[in-house]
């Protein structure tokens, strides 16, 4: 009985998340070209915008993983909220950055944008491959994530490997037809119940389990003190110093994050984005809900370890709630598995229909088309790898925030320095890349206590930076205007330049 | 149309953009004195406390930002 009607309004609610999707291109035709598949046709306003990027910054992770580290280890688990907030500070002044200078020049994600600036299309080929091995652990680890959520909340009903597929077949429903708008469509219906069912969440539990907050914190105080300080509870080394370089490193990180870019670029303008920088913090409030409850799940569901414990929030759910609020509560942390996922999908299409098979002639009449292709080839890949060797990529996972950092002397740094030269970027890339790789699989992440990711950040930006006083100077006879990204404003009723594309 | 039509505006850097690195200073410089469980405010750890708070100011930090961005013409509907 639990189990049908939980699934029943699971499914209902599945399908409802596809219906919406494709609502949101409703009345645009088929054309309109990469652009608007990929960025909205730069047209989302505050609202979406802020809906979209909460929406798929608010990841299964938030669920899964930020209420099992709090059950695990307490206070390091803050980082999240941490390196969050300082990133969209930051993006007050990158978002417009990007937003602009993609606006002027016509382009649509990162890679793009590292061609146009060093003048070298292969070059964008280079970091759409880079950023796929990236980006493919997130994919996967959306769709397990999304796995055990509908296995347990539907009591079993839908097993693991139906639940793996059905997260892929619910986001390739609707994100290859419409892209970023759809995206942005269905996160409204997933912050809604985001917001609602956490809210309700973060009163309830106490209220169940303890008899209300002041008796709840009074015990966690009281017998779990250890969890509640860095470097918390058997955390191997999460202290401080790991706390303080992962928020450096990351909040950069985040700012040139193909998805978080992808979310930039869909602005209608600047000002949008800088409105959003200021609303968008408070998302983050919602963060410590997660994290309570994984410390709440100490005391009542005790001795969870390994995977298990990132099950800690569903276990107070299951145990304490009726079946059709169980089935609510999965339909939210289902589409915070969906909503990242399909811009995921969205950002790989874009990186290689544009980038790289965009960058052979015979293939860049039909960029769109490629893209599309490749969000379903991109998500197959990661399903496939899912069921038949899921450790490939979690082993990938690991170094791939502190990979992806490396991007950001080659994008941040070149598109306001226009001495750094493509080769200086490349060499700085690929020594902190290598670093990162060294460390991280050779066990050594924290190195020192500090984020291996930051470490191979500097090494990086000093590489960079040496070879471009000591190496070959660059013969690029454009203006600084048209490789810069000088001025974040973009002039009012100015047409956007056309490129091939359909 | 030229390759770039506008006047490009060298613009220097605005004091008010300062504002931004006050998320940092309020997660991270102050940590050390932070770490603590006691003393608890409204029954949260002083840790958790503090960052709820730091979280609460990020908002604050980007709108006064903001503000200062706008006292010299930038900003606002239709920039």
């Amino acid at each position: 009985m639990n189990a049908t009607v939980s699934t029943a309004l699971f499914g209902g609610f599945m399908v409802v998340t596809v219906v919406l999707g494709l609502l949101a291109v409703r009345g645009r035709g088929s054309g309109g070209g990469l652009a608007e598949w990929s960025v909205g046709g730069r047209s989302l306003g505050t609202v979406f915008i802020w809906v979209l990027m909460a929406g798929e910054s608010y990841t299964s992770f938030s669920y899964l993983g930020a209420a099992g580290w709090g059950y695990n280890f307490g206070a390091p688990v803050l980082y999240v909220v941490a390196y969050m907030s300082c990133g969209y500070a930051l993006g007050y002044v990158v978002g417009p950055m990007l937003w602009a200078y993609a606006r002027r020049h016509g382009l649509v994600g990162i890679t793009d944008i590292v061609a146009h600036r060093y003048r070298r299309p292969w070059l964008g080929a280079a970091v759409a491959v880079l950023a796929t091995v990236c980006l493919l652990p997130y994919i996967q680890l959306q769709i397990t994530g999304m796995g055990v959520v509908v296995s347990t909340i539907s009591y079993g009903t839908i097993s693991l490997n139906w639940a793996y597929f059905l997260g892929f077949a619910v986001t390739c429903g609707f994100v290859v037809v419409s892209g970023l708008r759809g995206s942005a469509w269905v996160s409204v219906l997933k912050d809604v119940l985001v917001i609602a069912t956490l809210g309700f969440l973060v009163v309830y539990v106490p209220l169940h389990y303890f008899g209300g907050y002041g008796e709840f914190l009074h015990r966690v105080t009281a017998e779990k003190a250890q969890w509640l300080t860095f470097p918390g509870h058997g955390s191997g080394g999460l202290g401080q110093v790991w706390f303080v370089t992962t928020t450096v490193v990351n909040s950069l990180t985040v700012v040139i994050f193909p998805t978080t870019v992808a979310g930039y670029l869909g602005a209608r303008n600047a000002e949008a984005l800088r409105r959003n920088a200021m609303y968008l913090p408070f998302y983050n409030v919602l963060l410590f809900v997660p994290m309570l409850l994984g410390l709440a799940a100490l005391f009542v569901v005790p001795g969870l370890t390994g995977a298990d414990s990132n099950l800690a929030l569903f276990k107070l759910v299951v145990d304490s709630l009726p079946a059709w609020a169980v089935g609510l509560i999965g339909v939210a942390a289902a589409l915070s598995s969906i909503v990242p996922m399909a811009v995921f999908m969205l950002v790989i299409g874009t990186m290689w229909g544009r980038s790289v098979l965009g960058a052979v002639p015979r293939l860049a009449t039909r960029q769109k088309l490629w893209s599309q292709v490749v969000v379903v080839a991109a998500g197959a890949l990661a399903l496939v790898l899912t069921y038949t060797a899921p450790n490939t990529l979690v082993r990938l996972s690991l170094i791939s925030y502190e990979g992806m950092a490396q991007l950001v002397p080659m994008l941040l740094l070149g598109l306001v320095w226009r001495r750094l030269t493509w080769l200086a970027a490349v060499s700085g890339l690929v020594a902190g890349f290598a670093l990162v790789c060294v460390l991280v699989f050779g066990g050594h992440d924290p190195v020192w206590g500090m984020n291996a990711g930051l470490v191979g950040l500097a090494v990086n930006l000093a590489v960079a930076l040496a070879v471009t006083w000591l190496g070959p100077r660059e013969a690029d006879d454009r203006p600084d205007a048209e490789v810069l990204a000088v001025d974040d404003e973009f002039p009012e009723g100015e047409a956007e330049p056309v490129r091939a594309s359909s | 149309m030229g390759p770039y039509p506008h006047p490009v505006k060298q613009r220097p850097r605005h004091p008010a953009l300062t504002w931004l690195l006050l998320p940092y200073v309020l997660f991270l410089a102050v940590l050390p004195a932070a770490n603590r469980v006691a003393p608890t405010v409204l029954g949260l750890p002083f840790l958790f406390f503090w960052m709820l708070v730091a979280t609460l100011a990020t908002p604050l930090a980007v709108w006064l930002a903001r503000r200062g961005d706008r006292a010299r013409g930038r900003g606002g509907e239709g920039a």
